[in-house]
């Protein structure tokens, strides 16, 4: 076979495909995107069910595969999200989420939006990747919804350039998990790492 | 309906069978022997009915590159519903056909060696070049014993090694299983349309459409009074899908031209479009929908090479389900090769042949449904799979499978 591919991306949207895109791109990792989106936005059940049968699959060892799902975290609190997944894999029987495993969940709070602002910011400031550098942008608050332009109690929020989901997801890769730059949205910055270790697990 | 083919030694198909039912669905990656089937198939079809001679069609450079010998094999297994009824009838039954090529490489020449047909295990035909008077005249003969329906001899003649013996016998009343063998190659329906080649213009009949389609008009102007049934249909079918404005699709005479055209009404206005002023898309399904109500029609086959190429999404399904629905009534038999993924997700599991090749190996065919079965638990369809670079015939292997491939 040509052309094989060992890395699955189940999206929510067209932006986590983009930013996961993005991310594989710039580590030079040829992937394959799982459409399950049926409009604009996918939503959470749709993407786990997906998910979970990736992970059968992969359970079959019929062949080696990696897969990333992407669902923000919508205000339900990462950890929540994050156990409805992986509580439904163990009823299952099926391998727990482990991202050094070739299984991995990026739960971008409070959306992916939130991710693109902090890397158009990140842009403007001039990409300031040195711990020692002082933070020369203001930092994103992750309880607000940067998708909607609205603060968690329904404020308002003006409106301002978000990067490229694609080049968020480029520049997320060239970050050093172990000394991440300052600045960084948590729930990004929580990610670094299993993303790096799950790209280990799938070069290996 | 064709239930098997085998070739040996020609281009990729080394000692490869096909087993086909009413409705199948050829498909792999690129480059795996897909069209080379038709293709096979379509040479031997045109061997038998005369259209051409193995010189043309068979030429050496058609022998598989990294195999030495110079025979080629080609067999097919027919089997055929009893029709007829009084002295008209003819019992249904499974024809075996059997034909043996040799080359010879250095002249570039090439001729029949054996040539055999069978009907329920007795003989209607048998031709062989015959080396015993080689002494004397100092070349060989070919020779064809022929039988009658019954499967006693009848007389043995001299044939020509560059054609199919069985194409040349004359048509009589005591080997009528031997014409509908090949009435069923005559009306084999073989296409692979090239939209761009399509012209619409004629001055002469075609019995058979080609490959291409490319002489759909003379075909059409053949099939207006011989199976205009079968053209209304196809006019219907038309309006009913991509053509909802069409009033007509007929050819208009201008001296001895012939063109075909499409009239379109719509609002009072009438608008007449030549045959290659439409769309690729309403081209291709133009020649389909006549193809389909003509294989119909005659309760013969058809095989299509890619027939979602150039159709609109929304096209794409319902034609299929046509075909495939026709086909499971036993109005006619379908084959068809198909990369999209649509086909592949709504008749790999049934129908499936999945062939694959390696670039200096042969082609390999298996059935789809095994892979299926290891899906069965989950939501990922077939097509994801086929779209991933994942499916594959293991070495050695009796099924298609998704094969462990070590790295990223």
């Amino acid at each position: 076979m040509a052309r094989a591919c060992s890395i699955i991306i189940v999206p929510e949207d067209q932006e986590h495909k983009n930013l996961a895109g993005g991310y594989l791109y710039e580590r030079g990792v040829q992937y394959h995107v799982a459409k399950r989106w049926t409009g604009k936005n996918g939503n959470f059940d749709r993407v786990r069910e997906w998910f979970i049968s990736e992970v059968r699959l992969q359970a079959k060892g019929l062949r080696k595969f990696g897969v990333i799902a992407l669902i923000d975290e919508d205000g339900q609190g990462p950890a929540a999200r994050r156990q409805r997944v992986a509580s439904e894999l163990e009823h299952l029987g099926l391998p727990s989420l482990d991202s050094s495993q070739g299984r991995l969940l990026v739960l971008p709070v409070r959306n992916v939006e939130t991710w693109m602002v902090w890397g158009a910011r990140w842009t403007t400031a001039g990409r300031p990747i040195s711990l020692a550098t002082p933070v020369g942008f203001p930092a994103v608050d992750e309880a607000y919804d940067y998708k909607r332009w609205q603060t968690c109690d329904g404020q308002s929020l003006p409106h301002e350039s978000r990067l490229d989901a694609f080049q968020v997801g480029r520049a997320i890769a060239t970050l050093n998990p172990t000394a991440p730059p300052p600045g960084l949205p948590p729930a990004l910055e929580a990610i670094l790492r299993p993303w790096g270790d799950f790209l280990d697990w799938a070069r290996r | 309906m064709l239930t098997r083919f085998y070739a040996d030694n020609f281009k990729c198909l080394q000692n490869f069978t096909l087993e086909l039912d009413a409705f199948t669905l050829l498909t792999g990656p690129n480059g795996s022997g897909k069209t080379t089937v038709l293709d096979a198939v379509r040479r031997v079809a045109d061997l038998l009915t005369q259209r051409a001679t193995i010189e043309t069609l068979f030429q050496t450079s058609t022998l598989t590159r990294w195999d030495k010998r110079s025979e080629q094999i080609f067999e097919f297994d027919v089997r055929l519903p009893e029709t007829g009824s009084g002295p008209e009838r003819l019992d249904g039954g499974l024809y075996r056909y059997r034909l043996r090529l040799s080359h010879d490489r250095l002249k570039e020449k090439n001729r029949v060696v054996e040539e055999e047909l069978t009907f329920e295990g007795r003989r209607l035909y048998r031709g062989w070049l015959d080396d015993t008077e080689r002494q004397s005249t100092d070349a060989p003969t070919f020779r064809a014993q022929l039988f009658n329906d019954r499967g006693r001899e009848g007389p043995l003649v001299l044939m020509d090694w560059f054609y199919s013996g069985i194409g040349r016998i004359q048509p009589r009343v005591e080997n009528r299983l031997l014409q509908r063998f090949r009435r069923f190659f005559e009306q084999l329906v073989i296409l692979g349309i090239n939209p761009d080649s399509v012209s619409a213009e004629t001055r002469r009949e075609d019995a058979m459409v080609n490959f291409s389609g490319d002489n759909f008009a003379g075909w059409l102007f053949h099939l207006l009074s011989s199976e205009a049934l079968a053209c209304r249909e196809a006019e219907h079918s038309l309006v009913d899908g991509m053509m909802p404005e069409l009033a007509l699709f007929q050819l208009e005479s201008e001296g001895t031209l012939r063109i075909a055209k499409a009239i379109f009404k719509a609002k009072g206005e009438e608008i007449r479009l030549r045959l290659d002023e439409l769309s690729a898309g309403q081209r291709a399904m133009i020649i389909l929908e006549h193809a389909l109500a003509v294989a119909k029609a005659w309760g013969g086959a058809i095989i299509i090479d890619e027939p979602a190429n150039f159709l609109a999404l929304s096209e794409i399904q319902p034609l299929l389900h046509r075909i495939r629905n026709a086909a499971a009534q036993g109005q006619m038999q379908a084959v068809i090769t198909s990369h999209h993924p649509m086909s592949f997700d709504l008749f790999a599991e049934e129908s499936g042949r999945w062939l694959e090749r390696t670039a200096l190996g042969a082609t390999r065919c298996e059935r789809v449904s095994a892979l299926a079965e290891q899906l069965s638990d989950t939501e990922i369809p077939l097509s994801e799979l086929v779209a991933r670079g994942w499916v594959q015939v293991a070495r050695g292997s009796t099924t298609p499978t998704t094969q462990t491939v070590a790295g990223g």
